[in-house]
């Protein structure tokens, strides 16, 4: 029986892949070997019958080979390279005509955009449920650097963003968005814990929202707050905490979006909020009024594009961080609506596809990671192109593949890199798998 | 009588399915149920079977779970709406295939 296995297993080139194949065709030969013992075979004849009834070995072995052999998402890998060719000449551009700080950011961008893809290829080869396997202590280390950036890191307009090691900074704000595909790896290890499991959960949400929050970082904070909650939402909808399905997510959707809106509601009609606060918002909403500057400004560029050229305005010397959170301004008033169209619509397919990856994953790990992946990069584009159609207050976004800025470039390709990591084992994990590696266990019980 | 490979090879997926359709199965259940309603005539063998119930899993025509049996963890597949979908498409190809048959047979007798 084991020189059957081992030359089936030798066909499959993908190692990850065997201790699932192995098990299976062991089980099989194994009752093979009951029912020919008890219609009366002695053991010996038994196994050689059982193994003459499973077929060529070699045969079996390529066949299954050719199934489950890693996959590379083509597609979405040429997307990504087509926008970020679109970036690199977008940025290089931008720092060859003007001068001044963003123009300095811009002049990086080419390169920043070259490693970030070369971080994505990286993070493809390595497997993603390593990220559930050290979920717990990767989102201790990143929890604890936010902490350490709330107290000691870079201080910007106020706000403690990063942090600088050996003379390099980085912005642990960008960086706190890769919690949330670690996240989906924690809750499933709570998988099949029940209430406790989910309340447990949702504390490991709350700290990291919290601290994102107090940096202090809203906006991070409620991308991933959403994000999270829709990754909770799924796991009790594919009934990971064997809990009631209505009630458990009414409650968590009430708490966590239903009190606050509630809440500001409330503090709008009565005096919780400061007349300035208030008209802000109105004007935000009901796109005139006392505008923010920057929305006015946005909107009045935007009300001039053309659709196709440039509309005369210099965005570069008007609007600050034109390269970044109004990137996208920046392109439909130099190049035109259709140009900063055509480039949302590329994000939309983009984030489009990921999810495609994402929900064709037979594996509700690799799901959740993915899914985790999709809700950062769908809220923050949502997010940005509404900033910049005059349609949410001015704040700290990006645009991904889009915007320059080190930290926010390299954490976008993180993400799309755990997303093709997911697709290239989607044909080899089935639908759960064990955190413990399964070669390890195996080898020891060989050992034993 | 032993049946030509090529003409049982062609209906595996069919009857696969066709099994699922009635409860969920682990592989060698497969093989022995078919082994009995066919009155021996499918002797299917693991080394067809596996590859066969991997590529429909992959394709989405079944589903799989796994489940303690006797202190055996067994693989169970499960037919999904597409693989029923599949099914009747099989079938009613097969249907065609046999009628087209049956009348050159006729006709020739």
């Amino acid at each position: 029986m084991e020189e059957y296995l081992a030359t089936v297993m030798e066909q499959i080139r993908c190692k990850t892949v065997r201790p699932f194949i192995e098990r299976e065709l062991r089980n099989h030969i194994e009752d093979q070997i009951e029912d020919n013992i008890k219609k009366g075979m002695e053991y010996e004849e038994g196994v050689n019958n059982a193994i003459k009834d499973m077929g060529d070995p070699v045969e079996t072995g390529i066949s299954l080979d050719r199934i489950h052999r890693p996959q590379i998402a083509w597609g979405m890998i040429a997307l990504v390279a087509i926008m970020s060719a679109f970036s690199v000449a977008l940025h290089y551009t931008i720092s060859r005509n003007g001068v001044g700080y963003e123009c300095y950011i811009s002049s990086k961008a080419p390169f920043m955009y070259v490693v970030g893809f070369i971080i994505m290829i990286a993070v493809y080869f390595i497997d993603y449920t390593f990220i559930a396997r050290f979920s717990k202590p990767i989102a201790i280390i990143l929890l604890l650097l936010c902490l350490y950036c709330r107290f000691r890191g870079l201080s910007v307009n106020g706000s403690r963003v990063g942090i600088k090691v050996s003379g390099l900074s980085f912005s642990v704000e960008a960086l706190l968005m890769l919690y949330v595909p670690v996240f989906a790896g924690i809750l499933y290890k709570y998988r099949n814990t029940g209430l406790l499991g989910l309340i447990k959960s949702i504390g490991w949400m709350i700290a990291a929202v919290l601290l994102v929050f107090e940096l202090p970082a809203l906006v991070t904070s409620l991308i991933m707050l959403i994000s999270m909650l829709t990754l909770l939402t799924l796991a009790i909808t594919k009934g990971w905490f064997n809990i009631s399905k209505p009630i458990s997510i009414i409650a968590l959707w009430g708490v966590f979006v239903g009190l606050p809106v509630i809440a500001l509601v409330v503090m709008f009609f009565g005096d919780g909020m400061a007349d300035y606060q208030k008209d802000r918002i109105i004007a935000t909403l009901s796109n005139s009024g006392n505008e923010n500057y920057a929305v006015k400004l946005v909107r009045d560029i935007l009300s001039s594009s053309k659709l196709i050229g440039n509309n005369g305005v210099d965005v570069a010397n008007t609007i600050p961080a034109f390269n970044s959170d109004y990137v996208l301004t920046y392109i439909s008033s130099t190049y035109g609506l259709i140009a900063g169209t055509l480039i949302a619509c590329m994000l939309i397919i983009i984030i489009g596809g990921i999810f495609g990856i994402t929900f064709k994953q037979k594996n509700q790990l690799g799901m959740m990671i993915g899914c985790g992946s999709g809700m950062v990069l769908l809220l923050t584009t949502f997010i940005n192109v509404f900033e910049n159609i005059g349609k949410f207050p001015p704040t700290k976004t990006f645009l991904p593949l889009v915007s320059a800025g080190r930290s926010y470039t390299v954490v976008t390709y993180v993400l799309i890199g755990i997303v093709l990591s997911v697709h290239r084992y989607k044909c080899i994990y089935p639908k759960h798998v064990s955190m413990n590696m399964p070669q390890i266990t195996f080898t020891l019980k060989a050992k034993i | 009588m032993a049946i030509d490979k090529s003409l049982v090879s062609g209906s595996m997926t069919m009857l696969i399915l066709k099994l699922l359709l009635e409860k969920d199965m682990y592989g060698y259940e497969m093989i022995d149920t078919l082994r009995q309603k066919s009155q021996n005539v499918f002797e299917l063998k693991a080394g067809t079977l596996y590859p066969l119930l991997h590529s429909l899993e992959e394709n989405r025509f079944v589903t799989v779970y796994e489940q303690d049996a006797l202190g055996k963890i067994r693989k169970y597949y499960s037919l999904t709406e597409q693989g029923e979908k599949k099914l009747a498409e099989k079938t009613e190809e097969w249907n065609t295939y046999q009628k087209a048959i049956c009348d050159v047979l006729v006709m020739e007798v």
